[in-house]
């Protein structure tokens, strides 16, 4: 019996230790109260500073943060992007300490705990496994680089929670609001690099040419001698966009931006990031069967109504 | 078939290992025919009496038996029943059924593994595994205030009430009583079933 116990004691360490990862990060966990009636959560990611779900801030004033004890925290909304789900809002008198976050990346298989506290000022968590690593994908606000993809159960508010390890570090920042209610995470580190930016510019960068287009066939004999089949119409043109003011025209095919092939939107998104905005780049395009390069110098994508 | 995901050996023992502690379990954990074909779970809490969920005795017009994991069926009789925290004791004299080991709910933490026994759709002695999602307080039925609750996310469905929850100890630390929302588990300390023992009839 006693050699039992023993050996069994291998299983309430495991356990053990995932209340140890929850109260460790929990601490970091905030309830915030960003929309009427149904409060979501939030990460202590830097001094004062919270990363939020963007959906659940639907307000822009009128917001605050509870943590698990203490008086209600006045946040101010220090800006948001919509293609990572993701918020920033300065609380001063927080004073609590920031997640500790893992530098190493999130992997298929490992056990993770979905970490929030949705209402009530009550931590919660759930458990299960990274399902998938993928990305960069397209969302509702431009492209997301990388994302984290779990079965552990997403309860109501935990958008804006933390997924962590089984030692308490967050692999990322929980939401429901990318695709359609399934839980994803934006990893850690972009999710903090996003937050910074967001701390720095007020928004997050993402370039923007002012057009319009469609993926297009095209035929052999008006490929100017590239090999790429396909290209991107341009049907629309924005005025006054970099586009129209760099010499694009409607017609023409775009086959290629910066040096690299552009054979669809989501090639020209993921190449559209911010590191682009504001420099020229060769803009590559098929007009009457002949290839010519432009400089186009990229501008920033206008902020979305919301 | 080769395993589509790499557990270390330490992971692969420790999935044996909770089996281990499930095993010693199993015969304290009962299944009820009550109400509804498909039968209930239950808890040998002391001998010769288990304890289950109120609503799966309640107008009950069969009757109760309650079956033991070596495929025995017992006479059952209810001994005492609170619908307001949905708990039903009952005796099964002659049965020579071995209590479960119990443990305090009151040391449960956010996060600590679950195991859940029951048996989901009819099927016999299922277990499910997740964590305890959270600890709260539950409106009585009736307005009599508030019980204390404890939430988790292991799959349950109906034939999982009565059943036990466990921690990673192998210790029944509640008895799994309902699903909120689809994919949230309640389950009633085994506290408070303790002091509604102990206040008794």
């Amino acid at each position: 019996m006693t050699q039992i116990a023993d050996r069994t004691h291998v299983v309430s360490s495991l356990s053990d230790q995932f209340a140890d990862a929850v109260e460790r990060v929990g601490r970091a966990v905030v309830q915030v109260n960003g929309r009427p009636r149904r409060p979501s959560s939030g990460v202590v990611y830097a001094p004062t500073l919270v990363i939020a779900a963007e959906h659940a801030v639907e307000r822009e004033e009128d917001l605050s943060v509870e943590t698990a004890s203490g008086p209600v925290l006045a946040a101010r909304l220090v800006g948001r992007d919509l293609a990572s789900d993701l918020a920033v809002l300065r609380v001063p008198g927080l004073d609590t300490e920031p997640a500790p976050r893992t530098p190493t990346p999130a992997r298929v298989g490992q056990f993770v705990l979905a970490v929030g506290r949705p209402a009530g000022r009550e931590l919660m968590a759930s458990m299960g496994i990274v399902s998938a690593v993928g990305g960069p994908v397209r969302t509702r606000g431009g492209m997301l680089d990388q994302y984290i993809r779990t079965d552990a159960t997403p309860y109501p508010g935990f958008s804006g929670g933390a997924l962590i390890d089984a030692s308490g570090t967050a692999l990322g920042i929980l939401t429901t609001g990318l695709a359609g209610g399934v839980a994803l995470a934006v990893p850690g580190a972009l999710a903090w690099r996003l937050a910074e930016t967001l701390v720095r510019q007020g928004y997050v960068p993402r370039g923007w040419l002012g057009i319009g287009s469609q993926p297009v066939h095209i035929p052999t004999a008006q490929r100017a001698g590239r090999e790429h089949e396909t290209g991107l119409l341009i049907v629309e043109l924005a005025p006054d966009s970099p586009a129209q003011r760099d010499g694009v025209l409607l017609g023409d095919i775009l086959v290629a931006l910066d040096g690299q092939a552009v054979d669809d939107g989501e090639a020209l998104q993921a190449l559209l990031g911010g590191d682009r905005v504001g420099r020229p780049v060769t803009v590559q395009v098929l007009r009457g069967g002949a290839l010519i390069t432009l400089d186009v110098t990229v501008g920033q994508r206008p902020g979305r109504a919301r | 078939m080769s395993p589509v995901l790499e557990v270390s050996p330490e992971a692969r023992g420790t999935v044996g290992l909770a089996a281990e502690i499930l095993e010693r379990v199993r015969p304290s954990i009962v299944r009820v025919h009550g109400r509804g074909a498909a039968g209930a779970g239950g808890v040998v809490w002391r001998p010769n009496a288990v304890v289950t969920n109120h609503h799966v005795v309640a107008g009950a017009r069969r009757a109760l038996r309650v079956v033991s994991v070596d495929g025995r069926a017992h006479a059952a009789r209810v001994l005492d029943a609170s619908r307001r925290l949905d708990l039903a004791l009952l005796d099964v004299a002659g049965a020579e059924l071995a209590p479960a080991p119990i443990g305090p709910s009151a040391r449960l933490r956010v996060g600590e593994l679950v195991f859940a026994v029951g048996h989901p759709w009819g099927q016999p002695w299922v277990v499910t595994v997740g964590v305890v999602s959270g600890l709260g307080a539950l409106p009585i039925p009736g307005g009599a205030g508030l019980a204390p609750y404890i939430r988790s996310d292991v799959r349950l469905a109906p034939g999982n009430s009565g059943g036990a929850l466990l921690d990673a100890r192998g210790e029944v630390v509640g008895l799994n009583a309902m699903v909120i929302g689809g994919d949230l588990a309640v389950a009633i300390p085994s506290d408070v079933v303790r002091r509604w023992l102990a206040a008794g009839p």
